[in-house]
């Protein structure tokens, strides 16, 4: 029985009714997984062994009855920035290259006690500071439609290990679409809960008010599946909210969805790819057809946010990074004659370009000079974001957004201009700026037969309307699939 | 303001870090190039929007206090590159005698 292809659901079936063991479909994934992440590259460690214990565990709980979860034999990869106890977690940097972790994050955990079954861990940009998996020591991760290009980023590994059948599910993190704009890259499905939903215990540290863990998986059954097992309270996450997850995966498909999706001006004009502007619309067809109204909405700070949120991320970034010195743990330079240098050498070897980039510019934007005038200033346009978005939900109930201005981008081709990087995010920074939920959801391919994404941004806690709607799009695109080895889209431009 | 190596030096040593000629060089003119587009921010009105740090409101959470143990001493020192005897060993922060 091969991974390949198989939804969450399907494989919880073929389990339940005995038709494959866990043991097998963990098989097949790792041999997958050594035939293709050559490739892909989306893999930085693989557990063969532990895998098949814990298969072998699930099958026990299986053949005992004992497999209450859906998620219970299913195999699944987790980004290499939420820590597993034993495995090391990377963050693919140099810094944590050697860092194993003595616990588990919660939402691990959650999925560990599901019976869910860890084949590795996934690559990413270093520290998640990037939207393109290009910044990382262990290399890039490579697009499955197409491996001339990039699998988005920060959670290229997560999206692409999905896309192309590595794993049945990743985990990945965003704070500032970096779920979200690598689902789109790859064709699947990509979810960033409202902050707080979901347990940061474990996940380690860029911009914690920004950051999220989030289920990617190859549709929106699965992407509530997993919601299911990993939401909802923590004490060991002061930010984690004081309330339990929903019942997500029940009554997904409705035959009418009377919602009021509101469409942004400032998110459809000349910047916009063509091709991703029609799919868009024509998603949102769908969603009319399901019974929803549309309109247009206004979000005049739109111009103003990515700068607040690279100044509000970095400025946290400098302050969360700090805690690498070289002496409790992660890399540290021998040699140093005394404390200061320890530090300082242990830091600039143990970082890459660009995460130093941003601490750079935390730092400066940190500083007694410029704190009021930078840093400030941020947290006060922050605050105009998300009175645009609490406006616009007093007259809708989901906001649409294209996930990214253009389809997966070439290897490369943003790594020398970290402005053109950054404003790619335009659509997604919102969301967490204003710590809201996001889904993303495959609804179309462009001219060069690359997947396009389009977000649907909720009200807190609205996981449940944002995969309703998705997956009412979904019944109506279908599930899209990466061409095999050898057949990919590349062509010319 | 023009970032220039000046700058960028003296901010890598408030972030420890050091970096190298052809580093500094190429963060000041990346420095520019960012805070050139972000020098619109000072323009806009912000007037009667407070700073937001945080989209959860900021409140106390209290516990019993009730010490709970981490259960892996070892396998947390032993995430450090250099210990001894269960001490972290680091160069020495004092001056000679």
């Amino acid at each position: 029985m091969s991974i390949q292809d198989l939804t969450i659901k399907e494989a919880s079936e073929l389990l339940r009714r005995r038709k494959v063991s866990s043991r097998e479909l963990t098989e097949s994934a790792l041999d997958r997984i050594r035939r293709e992440n050559g490739r892909i590259n989306a893999f930085i460690t693989v557990c063969d062994d532990l895998a098949l214990s814990q298969a072998d565990a699930a099958d026990k709980r299986l053949a005992g009855g004992d497999g209450a979860s859906p998620l219970c034999g299913v195999p699944m990869g987790i980004k290499d920035s939420i820590c597993t106890r034993g495995v090391r977690t990377t963050c693919a940097s140099r810094m944590l290259e050697q860092f194993v972790p003595p616990y588990n994050a919660t939402a691990v955990e959650s999925l560990l006690a599901s019976g869910s079954v860890l084949l590795g861990k996934l690559n990413m940009d270093e520290f998640g500071m990037g939207s393109s998996s290009e910044f990382s020591i262990f290399g890039s991760v490579k697009n499955p439609w197409d491996t001339g290009r990039v699998a988005g980023g920060s959670s290229g590994g997560p999206a692409a290990a999905v896309a192309s059948g590595l794993c049945c599910f990743a985990l990945g993190s965003d704070t500032g679409g970096s779920i979200r704009q690598p689902a789109s890259f790859c064709g699947v499905v990509g979810l960033k809960p409202t902050h707080g939903l979901i347990s940061r215990y474990g996940l380690v540290a860029y911009a914690p008010s920004l950051d999220q863990i989030g289920p990617i998986t190859s549709d929106v059954t699965d992407c509530a599946l997993v919601l299911d097992a990993i939401a909802g309270h923590d004490p060991r996450d002061p930010t984690s909210a004081n309330r339990e997850g929903e019942d997500y995966s029940q009554g997904l498909n409705r035959d009418k969805l009377p919602i009021r999706v509101g469409l942004p001006r400032e998110y459809f004009g000349p910047e916009l790819n063509k091709d991703v502007k029609n799919a868009v619309f024509k998603a949102v067809s769908m969603l009319e057809e399901a019974g929803s109204s549309t309109g247009e909405v206004s979000f005049p700070s739109t111009e103003h946010a990515i700068s607040a949120f690279y100044l509000i991320s970095s400025a946290e970034a400098s302050t969360s990074l700090g805690r690498y010195d070289g002496i409790r743990f992660g890399y540290r330079k021998t040699g140093a004659k005394d404390l200061e240098e320890l530090y300082q050498l242990s830091r600039s070897e143990g970082f890459g370009r660009e995460v130093k980039r941003r601490i750079l510019f935390g730092t400066h934007a940190l500083s007694a000079v410029y704190r009021d005038k930078l840093y400030n200033k941020a947290l006060r346009i922050r605050r105009m974001i998300a009175r645009d978005f609490s406006e616009a939900f007093e007259s809708f109930d989901v906001i649409v957004a294209p996930a990214y201005p253009e389809t997966a981008f070439r290897m490369g081709e943003k790594t020398g201009n970290p402005l053109k990087m950054y404003l790619g995010d335009i659509y997604n920074v919102g969301a967490n700026l204003a710590g809201l939920p996001a889904l993303v959801v495959p609804c179309g391919l462009d001219r060069r037969g690359l997947p396009i994404g389009i977000q649907l941004i909720g009200k807190p806690f609205s996981e449940k309307l944002l995969l309703r709607a998705g997956y009412a799009i979904e019944k109506r695109v279908g599930r899209l699939r990466p061409p095999r080895a050898g057949e990919e889209s590349s062509e010319g431009g | 303001m023009e970032a220039d190596r000046k700058l960028v030096r003296k901010i890598a040593a408030l972030a420890m870090l050091g970096l190298s000629g052809e580093e500094e060089a190429e963060f000041a003119r990346d420095l520019n190039i960012i805070m050139g587009y972000m020098n619109r921010l000072a323009e806009t009105n912000t007037d009667g929007f407070e700073p937001m740090e945080h989209v959860v409101p900021l409140i106390n959470v209290l516990r019993q206090d009730i010490p709970e143990g981490f259960g892996d001493r070892n396998g947390l020192i032993g995430c450090a590159a250099d210990v001894r005897d269960d001490c972290y060993v680091v160069p020495s922060v004092v001056d000679d005698l």
